[in-house]
């Protein structure tokens, strides 16, 4: 060991022995801490370099023996300050302090008596000792400081995993075994259960209506196939202890877990609670069923369209009426049976109601299904959700009758005007002839 | 169904075998249109059919101040037995082939609707 390694060493000892007075302070001053360290010599830093390293190498230096006398002696001055602060007389504990200082000046000094024992002993069979001891301690060092590290990323790990699992808007549960035990029910899990204690206890014992539902099953083919099993809107029924019962509706996704030999030891349950977004999209379906079913029953032709012109529905009357399928007149399918005369003037229409919201409204022939055009009256009311999205509801009514005679009336009448004026014309024409006839009489 | 605008209606378009389709007698004078089944015209002739046959001359007369449409005057022996305005002219094509509907207002009241097939 050379001068400078010489010098860490003991400023290493020097260094645990200021440790050891400020923690004796912090105790005397409310900081919690376990005081076996703080009365003795053996378990303090300094003792365990004292007995563990100093003594071995240098117990025949005549500072040694003095060096570990004072130590003895500064441990036993902290446990009398330890045992007034812990009887209640703290102010006097804490003045106590100023006690230890002379004691401890005296053990600062012998460490540097050794020191410079040390320094000076030239035996070069001691120095290589020494040398070697100092190489194995700073290895040691070195290996407690990576394994503490490691150790330390480890378990700050596995607790950021834990604290995400069980922070998770996720219902996630750990059950062991092929029994399913409860091991882990992260908080969201155990809101929708009602908070029942369910850990360490069987799927079956714990819910056994989740058992009857074939749940039990399901993670048993997990556990024995080891494949994963995922399900979108899984009707679950929950029983609670107050006699209701809740039917929800998850999507769940088991996974095989496995140890680190990587057998399986248990299943892991994800699930989310799809019930409101599975509730309202049926809520949303029934009122679909109903609109189709009353559009169905209408004597119209009805339809629905896009709020870019493209329909999307149109009922069942519709379709035996063009005897064409709805895919087929869906769309711009439509099209096809406008009278081509009139599609344009309809398209125009259309396009402008579509641009500006305003209803549409227009007269037009469609191709019925025996290949006869008959006239129609077109409408549709464009309706705007809460979210903005707009969509046309429309009707076509055959008006082809009224249609028909509305211009056979136009036609009768603009005649009626024309024989009236022939017939006076006749007449005027026979009562001049009558009238030269008696003129020549 | 396309209608013949009157005013381009030509002798070609009147000629031809026409049959009557449906009389409305609005007037009270008989005339010797009020019963013909059929009535042939060709240029300048025509010959009507009630169980026994007529024939006489006919001509197109139009006047654009009082009345629009093409007048039919019809004679026997240079004596005038029947004017009319031709109130409609038709064809319709459907599936036997095309067929003509015109409709003679007479002076007397009676209405005529003829329907003739192409070529005929």
């Amino acid at each position: 060991m050379n001068t400078n390694d010489t010098r860490l060493y003991f400023e290493q000892a020097r260094a645990h022995h200021l440790a050891f007075k400020a923690r004796l302070r912090a105790y005397l001053y409310g900081s919690p801490a376990d005081d076996t360290a703080l009365r003795a010599p053996r378990q303090c830093s300094l003792g365990k370099w004292i007995y563990g390293h100093a003594l071995p190498l240098y117990g025949d230096l005549p500072g040694m023996k003095a060096l570990e006398s004072v130590h003895n002696r500064i441990h036993e001055q902290a446990t009398e300050l330890i045992d007034l602060y812990n009887s209640g007389n703290k102010d006097r504990a804490r003045a106590g302090l100023a006690d230890i200082e002379p004691t401890a000046a005296e053990l600062v000094d012998l460490l540097t008596q050794v020191e410079r024992q040390v320094a000076g002993d030239a035996a070069p069979g001691h120095s290589e000792t020494f040398r070697a001891f100092g190489e194995l301690m700073q290895a040691n060092q070195e290996l407690e400081r990576t394994v503490r590290a490691y150790s330390d990323a480890a378990v700050s790990e596995q607790k950021t995993l834990y604290e995400v699992l069980m922070q998770l808007p996720a219902h996630i549960s750990l059950l062991m075994g092929d029994t399913f035990v409860f091991e882990l029910v992260n908080p969201p899990a155990l809101a929708v259960i009602g908070g029942r204690d369910v850990i360490g206890k069987r799927l079956g014992e714990a819910f056994p209506e989740l058992e009857e539902q074939g749940f039990g099953d399901l993670l048993m083919q997990v556990y024995r196939s080891g494949e994963p099993y995922l399900a979108k809107e899984l009707p679950a029924r929950l029983n609670f202890p107050d006699g209701s019962t809740q039917e929800y509706f998850v999507d769940v996704t088991y996974l095989p877990f496995r140890d680190s030999a990587g057998s399986i030891v248990g299943v892991i349950s994800f699930s989310y609670d799809v019930t409101d977004a599975v509730r309202a999209r049926r809520r949303i379906q029934e009122s679909e069923e109903r609109f189709r079913f009353m559009s169905d029953a209408l004597p119209n032709q009805a339809w629905t369209a896009r709020a870019d012109g493209s329909l999307d529905y149109v009922n069942e009357r519709t379709c035996r009426y063009f005897n064409r399928s709805e895919e087929e007149i869906t769309g711009a399918g439509w099209q096809h049976v406008v009278h081509p005369d009139d599609l344009p003037g309809v398209i125009e229409q259309w396009t402008r109601s579509l641009q500006t919201l305003e209803p549409y409204r227009v007269e037009f022939r469609l191709l019925c299904h025996n290949g006869e055009y008959r006239w129609h009256l077109g409408q549709a009311n464009a309706f705007t959700s809460s979210s903005g999205e707009v969509k046309w509801y429309g009707s076509n009514t055959d008006i082809h009758d009224l249609k028909t005679l509305q211009d056979r009336l136009q036609q009768a009448y603009d005649d009626l005007e024309v024989k009236v004026r022939f017939r006076n014309i006749e007449l005027e024409r026979l009562n001049l002839e009558l009238r030269e006839k008696l003129d020549g009489k | 169904m396309h209608y013949i605008d009157l005013n381009s209606i030509t002798e070609e378009h009147v000629c031809g075998h026409w049959e009557v389709f449906s009389r409305a007698l609005g007037g009270t004078a008989a005339s010797v249109f009020s019963d013909i089944r059929i009535i042939e015209i060709r240029p300048g002739h025509y010959r009507s059919v009630n169980g026994k046959e007529r024939t006489g001359e006919w001509q197109v007369v139009r006047e654009d101040r009082i009345i629009y449409n093409p007048q039919l005057k019809f004679f026997i022996d240079g004596q005038q037995v029947g004017n009319a305005i031709i109130t409609r002219l038709l064809s319709e094509r459907s599936a036997g082939g095309c067929v003509h509907k015109l409709t003679l207002y007479f002076s007397t009241g009676l209405e005529l609707l003829l329907h003739k097939k192409d070529n005929s």
